[in-house]
Formats: structure tokens, sequence, C-alpha cells
């Protein structure tokens, strides 16, 4: 059942993540293959990450078989160095994941440059919309040790962060922005709180254009992903949204001209595994 | 039918415009020519930030090496955050490159000028090897600055990375073939590539002649330079004439 309606959306590439309806009054978005009123989605992926929140970081590694952490610790490496004094923020990254890589490689740039105890230090705001998952990355932090005056939590919506304008050199997004109702909006609130030169990278689930490994990689999102939810999380649903929310995310071209819209430039992607994910780069400039 | 008017919605909706588009079934005309006039002007606007974040990062190359970290610095002195070093995903060697185009260019206007200065010396420029010797001679001093902090041995060391090697190349080719347009060259025959190859021999080993010399000014570069243009005009006499034939004993002998 699940495959037959994966075909359907699979066959027809040009599947976007909104669809401005215009038989019904308000806007209906993608909810992994279901379509939802705009307004449902919100709390929709809430609940799907309350429920995940707990397991997440186990399911990340059971998945992926553990490539996840080369996805993001490389993701990381692209940013870096790191001059003194960056101010970052990394966006639905409640559990940490980015944000902790970063300021692991914040502390081992300074001890390898010598930075001088005049120079201020980076300081990166992690924001997630949910709280759940915020608990989950302060939990964590604390059980790190973490240096965490550089370390500030904050729960908002991306699509409308409670942030000034120009306030930040770089804007991180891994594995989120998918998740946002409206992409669009979530781009245009990035390049408002960036400073002119600022960053943005994001990195996000992609699409496999070699058809072999694409027939491979769909197999497994579909019949191994959601039975291994079921197992270790008990939650079967969650990891269907997961993947029908991959399949329905913008290819990688698409995406790079979404981020050209709100008004990024010098935008490049890269694939990493043949494109199961891909990491989205642009300057406000 | 209901599917078939689904996809063709889609598709419909597939366009970059998307977002802006109005609700009413007229859309706009798009003129191609705007289309990539402004597409034009964005690139020049981008390769603009580009260079100007790259001059302001030379600066920091005494300190900094050609590295992430002075262009992160150049960045900054410009009022940019220092992470829009990433605009240059290659890195130093980037900066390497402008620095090398750049000087390029400056020889490329400069260079008439000398030798018309040099022509009215009647001991000075009385044939082409002469003015390619002042023109490699003036080149090099370019890279002078670097030279004296221990710099440009890095820099030549990236651009011969395997990766990097191919921009590099190109760079030295258009370097002596300018060189060699202002020598007055116009052979439109197999010369050609022996001169350019000849000179870019005599160019890249005074380079790294240079890399070594602690005489005051130079001096001993300048002499080994003599010495490798003397060698070019020796081989040609007995060749009989031609660069182009002065390269055949070469290749027989390899």
């Amino acid at each position: 059942m699940h495959v037959s309606s994966y075909n359907k959306a699979s066959n027809d590439p040009n599947f976007e993540n909104v669809n401005s309806s215009t038989t019904s009054k308000e806007k209906t978005v993608d909810f992994g293959f279901q379509t939802v009123l705009a307004s449902e989605k919100a709390e929709k992926v809430h609940k799907v990450f309350e429920n995940v929140a707990s397991k997440y970081d186990l399911m990340n590694d059971v998945m992926s078989v553990g490539i996840h952490r080369i996805w993001k610790d490389y993701f990381v490496k692209k940013m870096f160095p790191l001059p003194p004094g960056t101010s970052i923020i990394d966006v639905a990254g409640g559990t940490g994941d980015i944000a902790f890589r970063m300021l692991q490689s914040i502390e081992r740039q300074n001890k390898h440059f010598d930075v001088s105890g005049t120079e201020k230090n980076s300081s990166i705001l992690i924001s997630d919309i949910n709280q759940a998952m915020l608990d989950v990355g302060k939990e964590r932090a604390s059980k790190m040790n973490l240096q965490s005056d550089m370390l500030s939590w904050l729960c908002a919506d991306a699509q409308q962060l409670p942030l000034a304008d120009n306030s930040f050199d770089l804007y991180t997004i891994a594995f989120g922005i998918r998740n946002v109702t409206e992409i669009s909006k979530a781009l245009d609130e990035a390049y408002r709180v960036l400073r002119p030169g600022g960053r943005f990278l994001c990195l996000e689930f992609s699409h496999v254009n070699n058809p072999l490994l694409k027939q491979v990689y769909d197999t497994y999102s579909f019949q191994i992903i959601p039975p291994l939810g079921e197992v270790f999380a008990g939650d079967w649903k969650s990891y269907q949204y997961l993947v029908e929310s991959i399949r329905k995310f913008p290819t990688q071209d698409r995406f790079k001209e979404m981020i050209e819209e709100a008004g990024f430039r010098s935008v490049k992607y890269e694939n990493l595994s043949f494109g199961v994910v891909s990491i989205h780069s642009g300057y406000k400039i | 039918m209901a599917l078939s008017g689904l996809t063709g919605n889609v598709l419909f909706r597939w366009t970059p415009a998307s977002r802006y588009q109005s609700t009413d079934a007229f859309t706009d005309d798009v003129d191609p020519k705007e289309t990539q006039r402004l597409k034009d002007e964005e690139t020049v606007y981008e390769t603009e930030i580009r260079h100007k974040i790259l001059d302001a990062a030379l600066g920091y190359v005494d300190i900094s090496g050609w590295s992430k970290q002075a262009l992160a610095e150049g960045s900054e002195s410009l009022g940019y955050p220092g992470v829009a070093h990433g605009l240059f995903p290659k890195g130093g060697v980037e900066l390497v490159h402008h620095f090398y185009q750049q000087s390029n260019e400056r020889l490329a206007s400069e260079l008439p000028a000398d030798i018309q200065e040099a022509q009215l010396d009647p001991l000075k420029a009385k044939d082409d090897l002469k003015i390619l010797r002042l023109a490699v001679e003036k080149r090099l001093r370019m890279n002078a600055e670097h030279v004296f902090t221990g710099k440009w041995t890095e820099a030549m060391g990236l651009m011969a990375l395997p990766t990097n090697a191919p921009s590099s190349l190109k760079l030295l080719a258009h370097l002596v073939d300018d060189m060699w347009h202002h020598a007055g060259d116009t052979s439109p025959d197999f010369s050609w590539y022996a001169k350019r190859a000849v000179l870019a021999a005599v160019y890249k080993s005074t380079e790294l002649s240079m890399m070594q010399d602690k005489s005051e000014d130079f001096r001993s570069t300048w002499e080994f330079l003599d010495r490798r243009i003397e060698d070019v005009r020796k081989g040609i006499a007995m060749a009989g004439g031609s660069i182009g034939q002065m390269l055949i004993p070469l290749i027989m002998q390899s």
C-alpha cells in the first residue's frame, strides 16, 4: 500500500511542497504523501517529533547505519575555520547534534590557533520549534560537559524567528527545513536574520538520481525504515512520515532556486552519498 | 482525467517564478533577453564582491599565508563576517590564482610603455629576446614581496597540486602568450607552440631560482635569467634561425 502511493508521487517529479490550491480558501501543504491544511501541518509535525524525541539519536544511528554522523561532521567541517566572535544560529537543531559538533570544533580550532583571550568568543543559538527536542539537547549538553556559556536555547518557529534583523553571521539548518510548513517563509527569515555577507548552510535529505541506486534506496526507505521505527521506537507512523516527507522535498536544483528567490547569492549545492543528502550554501551579499 | 488536470497544474507551478505567481489566468510575458541581462548583472555583482574580498585578503597573506584564514580576515576587513571565506571553496589557491591573474593583467597593461622606453635606448631591446627578458624580469619582480616573506614557495606548492595544476598552467600559458605578443610574435605555424613552451620553461626555472636567491635585489636571479636567454639564443642559432627547428633535436634526444 505504501509502495503504490509512493510510486504515484515518484513518477511525477514536479511535486512541490506547497500547493496553492484555488478551489479551497485555505492553503494546503504536503504532510508526507497526505495533503493537509497549512494550519494543521505544524501540529502534525510537532506530534511526530514529540514522539521521536527521546529515541531520536538512536533511530538516526539505526536508520542510517551511522552514516548520519559522517554527513554532520562533513557539514560542520565545511564552515571552518570560524573566526572568533562568529555568531551562529542553528535552526531546528533541538538535540544539538550540529551545535555540539560546532562547539567542539571551535574549541579544537582555538587550541590550535591559540586565540588570545582578548577576542570575544563565538556564540551558538540553538532554535527549535519543539520543546521536547530542546529538552533532549539540554540534557545531552549537561551530560557532555560542554562549555555552555557559548550556547543558548530558543523555542521558536523557523518561519517567524523572534530575532532582530542582521544579527547572525551563520545560519545552519540540518534535517529541519523539510518539516517547515512553508519552506520559502523559513528561507526569507534566514535571509532577514543574517548580516550582509552572512552564510546560509542547509543539510537536508535530497534526491538520488542514479536509477539503480534509487531503487535500492527507495526499497530501503519504504520497506525497512518504518519497521525499524516500530521495533526500536514503537512508532511506525512517524517514520513513515519521515521517508514520505523526504520524497516530497524539492530536488537539489529546485531548492537551489528557492534559496536564490529568497535573495541569497552564490548558491551552490553538493551531494553526499549519491544525493541521499545534499548541502546547500548561499550568501547574503 | 482528474490526474491529468493535476499534472498540468503541477507542471505549471514548477516554474521558478511560482512564488510570485498571481492568481489570474494571464501570466506575465518573460523576455528571454531581459532574463539573460538580469542574470549577467547578478554575475557581475557577485564577481565584484569576490574580487573585493580577494583584494582585501591579499593584505593578510604575509601573516596568515595563502589560506582560508587570510580570506576570512580579508572579508572581516570589509565588514563582512569571516564565514564569507566559504565563497572560495577551494580555499587559499583561489587567492594565489587571483594574485597571479592580477599581476598578469598589470604586466599586460604596463609592458607596452616599458618596451617603448627600452627601445629608445640603443643598447637595449634590439630583438624580441631582449624584450622577453625585460618582460620576465618585470613579471617576476611582482612576486618579490611574497618571495621576501617566504610565502611564494607556499603559493607555488598550492598551484602545483594536481587539482589546481590545470588552472595554474592556464595562467602561465596566458602569461607567456602575452609576453610573446608584446615581443611582436605573429607566427602562424608550429613555432607558435615552441616559442611559448621555451618561454614558459625560462620563466618557470627563473622563478624557481628566485626562491633561494639571497643576493641584493635578486641579482643572481637576473644573471640566471640572462644565461637562460643566452641558451635560447644559442639554440636558435644552432638550429638555423628558428625556435621551431630548435626543438627538433631536443625531441630527438629524449
